[in-house]
């Protein structure tokens, strides 16, 4: 380059080029501006440490949480705070869930969030308009299945037991109640969670979907769907029942009925006979079942007709596992808020013909969830369909109603509707003659089936699953009491007062 | 020729930031739930009454000057009322006084007898700019707790210097570096490609700038330490059309950058938040940390005047008024602003380009080059661009001395381009 003296027109020169290197660094920043404030605006705004997020809770009432009737179980309450959550019955918490600033969402309250904080129910132009005119967002009003009175009737049925409760009705697969004791009071959960968590009864445990239990006899209501379904009894048959009868290495007893000689299915059914539900299970893979039905009599003539090792028992097991499937054992149950799936064995076990045996009766290494049970005996009350539970009914907002469930939905059927009515009769026998006699109402018609399920420990879980009225069932229910006892005497009283509540406000 | 009253047409763009102010404060009495009273807008008619003022002052005395200057930076002062009376409501009627200061500063720069008068002095702008650095190491105070001592506190008021001492560099290097271009240009020795500066007649430049920068040093104030630099290299460019001279400045400013971070405890710390301000949000990064949450919350159309939270960022009225612009105006408000620099950049570099002497080229280039380089470096560093280093937003952010100072800047600029418009005319009419 060659130096040579400025003039104005080289400064001039240098002047622009000065002034647009400076512009060009403002166009930087004007990029940079639109890199936070658009890019990156999503993610900062969901940015856990973002103080807005905390604030924002405070600041915007969420919608109110109702039960079928529109009494509030929730509310934002005004505080100097800004809005806390309230919650009108603490032993709803395992219902609904609850929100804290601390621990986040959980149940309903996690599921529904967007709807109940008023995020969710705009379309986009109303999320524009709200954005431009500041229209503070609208939270939806959840409305649920639930009936207060019945919670009511169902968490004072549980009494002082820790258990579940589980009550659907059957046509719609809407849940009634589901009640779990023990609970705790959402309304003050940050500072007491750190003693819940290390309570030893586990109250932030929500038994009624998350608690497996062995399910007892209650699960003779799947072998005998199986068993009627397959065509495989004669009902006019009559079976002795008055000895034990040795599988293997494995005794399985009659002494639940023994003080009846000559039992029918049904009254094996209603009278809970380990022996003949235990030796179906063994039977159901048999497609002739004429020369095999001596089995469940008492005097089995001749040697086993099944090979120890061979495919008979395999035959047997995928028969009980393909209907107790059909009935939600081993798969999800669609629902509002997760549900733990229940089992038939350890998914490492091999199926040998004692527990086979085990497995027919109740007991076995089944787990079974309180809702899992209580839809066992809504699908019988519900002609063998499976009804998909739900729990949230509708989002309300002014005027404006959104159905979240269309009832009367089911999502696998467990049997044909005539089997299914075979079982609702057998149920209403165990009510009328038999162990589930403390079901019963005066004037109506009850099914249920009792068990109790051995622990391990010596005590037994008390079970009763059902459903009223037998002709035209409005309520199913299943009832657990931890350590109780025997199904007849605890769970089965218990079911019969929520089923009584029920049928008083429930139509 | 254009009539007086077609000529004066953009004084009719005043109305503008009036309004936008009396809207501002009308919607912060209404989103407070206040009652809208006459006194509500009593700042806005006071600004309205010296914008008619300073309109009538400059149509009498400077008739050819740029019309649209005032304008934008009334725009901005009153953005910068607005958001002060948002965040600090208390500081809102004080800015405002400020702005009245301001804008009448800006008409007693008309006492200037000609540009080339401020040429004539340019030895006396230096020593004065040194006077005033020492007098602030002696004397400085810090009434705000901000760390740093960086202000004369006289009764009620507390005046900062650096924004006068930012003026007088501007003027001695203009008058300086017009009487040396030429040599500057010419260049001294070379090495291969490289034309080295001529050592003997940029060493006073160097010793003055040198001097104010090692005081702001010893006073830990980098802000304006970073803004001196970065002007002395503009206004060296235009001075002498050497990208040379560029290119070794911010080498040396980044190598004395890199040395700084090593030696310097403030400064490793503004270096280390810069890299990663996130895993350290709790501490040392928290400010810039929540300007980036106040930005990403406006998003496109802002959270609306009032309805933001940007009071979680320390020191929000000052520095960091562009991230509450961000949150509550959204990007279409940052963007604004960011676009009222650009346009008051474009009018001050324009004005340089008409000039009729290269002293009056240079001294408007350096005074656009103060306001736009001082705009991008807090913005930039808000935005971790670079490293933050606290200065004020000119017009926008709350603070006296930084207000009257840009507007006597607006003065200097407006007599310039007046004296240019003139001597056109005077030579078209001769």
């Amino acid at each position: 380059m060659k130096a040579r003296v400025m003039t104005l027109s080289d400064l001039r020169a240098n002047v622009r080029r000065t002034g647009l290197a400076l512009l060009v660094c403002f166009g930087i920043v004007a990029l940079a501006l639109g890199y936070w404030q658009v890019w990156r605006a999503a993610d900062l705004a969901a940015d856990p440490a973002n103080p807005r997020i905390a604030n924002e809770r405070l600041m915007l009432p969420r919608g109110r949480i109702l039960d079928r009737n529109g009494q509030v179980l929730a509310e934002s309450q005004s505080t100097p705070r800004g809005f806390e959550r309230h919650y009108a019955d603490p032993s709803l918490v395992h219902t609904i869930g609850f929100h804290s600033d601390r621990f986040g969402d959980t149940n309903l309250e996690a599921v529904y969030a967007a709807e109940l904080s008023g995020q969710r129910s705009l379309s986009p132009f109303d999320r524009l308009a709200q954005q431009l005119f500041h229209h503070t967002p609208r939270p939806d009003d959840l409305v649920l299945t639930i009936d207060k009175r019945i919670h009511d009737a169902a968490i004072g049925a549980l009494g002082k037991s820790d258990g579940a409760i589980v009550a659907i009705d059957p046509r719609s697969g809407a849940v009634l109640a589901m009640a779990s004791r023990p609970f705790f009071d959402p309304n003050a959960p940050d500072a007491e969670m750190a003693r819940l968590q290390s309570d030893p009864t586990q109250p932030l445990f929500n038994r009624a979907l998350q608690a497996l239990y062995v399910p007892g006899s209650t699960f003779k209501t799947v072998t005998a769907t199986a068993a009627l379904d397959r065509n495989m009894v004669d009902l006019t048959q009559r079976f002795m029942c008055t000895t034990a009868v040795k599988i293997g290495s494995y005794s399985v007893d009659c002494r639940n009925s023994q003080h009846i000689p000559r039992l029918t299915y049904e009254q094996a059914y209603a009278w809970s006979s380990n022996r003949v539900f235990g030796l179906t299970g063994l039977l159901l893979g048999f497609p002739n079942l004429a020369p095999i039905n001596p089995w469940l009599d008492d005097k089995p003539p001749g040697p086993y007709p099944w090979n120890e090792n061979g495919a008979s028992i395999r035959a047997s097991a995928d028969v009980l596992e393909d209907y107790a499937r059909r009935f939600g054992f081993g798969r999800g149950i669609p629902f509002d808020v997760p549900v733990t799936t229940s089992q038939i064995k350890n998914p490492d076990t091999q199926w040998t013909p004692e527990l086979l045996v085990q497995t027919a009766f109740g007991q076995g290494e089944l787990q079974a969830t309180p809702m899992q049970m209580a839809l066992v005996a809504a699908t019988v009350a519900n002609g063998g369909r499976v009804p998909t539970p739900y729990l949230a009914a509708e989002l309300r907002n002014g005027s404006a109603t959104r159905q979240l469930h269309e009832p009367g939905q089911f999502y696998s059927i467990a049997s044909s509707s005539e089997v299914a009515s075979t079982m609702v009769s057998f149920m209403v026998e165990g009510v009328d003659n038999g162990y589930a006699a403390k079901a019963a109402i005066s004037g109506i018609k009850v099914g249920g089936k009792t068990g109790t399920a051995e622990v391990g420990d010596g005590t037994s879980h008390s079970w009763f699953i059902g459903f009223a009225p037998a002709d035209a069932p409005r309520i199913a229910v299943a009832v657990i009491m931890e350590h109780q006892g025997s199904g007849s005497d605890f769970a089965t009283p218990a079911a019969q007062q929520v089923m009584r509540a029920a049928l008083a406000v429930y139509k | 020729m254009a009539t007086h009253a077609q000529r004066r047409a953009p004084d009719l763009l005043l109305l503008f930031p009036v309004a936008l102010l009396a809207t501002g404060l009308v919607l912060l009495a209404l989103a407070r739930r206040q009652v809208v009273e006459w006194e509500t807008l009593t700042g806005a008619g006071l600004f309205a009454a010296a914008l008619a003022g300073a309109a009538v002052w400059v149509n009498w005395r400077l008739p050819r000057a740029d019309a649209f200057l005032l304008p934008i930076a009334a725009t901005l002062a009153a953005v910068g009322q607005m958001m002060t009376s948002r965040l600090e409501p208390s500081l809102g009627p004080r800015q405002a006084t400020w702005v009245l200061i301001g804008l009448g500063a800006m008409t007693l720069v008309d006492l200037v007898p000609t540009v080339d008068w401020l040429r004539r002095y340019r030895y006396t702008w230096a020593t004065l700019a040194i006077l005033l650095q020492v007098l602030t190491l002696v004397f400085g105070k810090d009434p705000n707790g901000s760390g740093a001592a960086l202000w004369f506190v006289i009764g009620p008021v507390s005046v900062q210097p650096m924004e006068v001492v930012k003026l007088l560099l501007v003027l001695f290097l203009a008058g300086y570096l017009e009487e040396y271009r030429e040599l500057l240009s010419i260049g001294g020795r070379r090495v291969g490609r490289l034309h080295l500066p001529p050592l003997p007649y940029l060493a006073p430049i160097l010793v003055m700038v040198g001097a104010a920068l090692l005081l702001f040093w010893l006073q830990k104030d980098l802000g304006p330490a970073l803004l001196f630099s970065t002007v002395l290299l503009a206004m060296l460019y235009v001075a002498s059309g050497r990208g040379s001279y560029v290119v070794l400045g911010l080498a040396l400013l980044i190598l004395g950058g890199a040395l700084a971070d090593h030696v310097f405890a403030h400064v490793h710390t503004r270096v280390a938040i810069w890299l990663d301000p996130w895993s350290n949000r709790e501490t040392i990064g928290y400010q810039l940390v929540q300007a980036l949450y106040a930005f990403a919350s406006g998003g496109v159309f802002g959270a609306g005047l009032d309805m933001g939270s940007p009071r979680y960022i320390p020191a929000v009225h000052t520095d960091f008024v562009i991230a509450a612009i961000g949150e509550e105006l959204g990007l279409a408000g940052s963007l604004a602003v960011v676009s009222l620099f650009v346009l008051l950049v474009q009018r001050g570099f324009v004005i340089a380009l008409n000039a009729r002497s290269g002293f009056a080229a240079l001294m408007a280039s350096g005074l656009t080059s103060v306001v736009a380089l001082q705009a991008l470096i807090i913005l930039a560093g808000t935005l971790e661009l670079i490293p933050l280093t606290g200065i004020t937003l000119p017009f926008v952010s709350y603070g006296g001395s930084s207000v009257v100072a840009n507007f006597v800047i607006i003065g200097l600029l407006l007599r310039i381009s007046d004296e240019s418009a003139r001597d056109d005319a005077q030579r078209s009419a001769g």
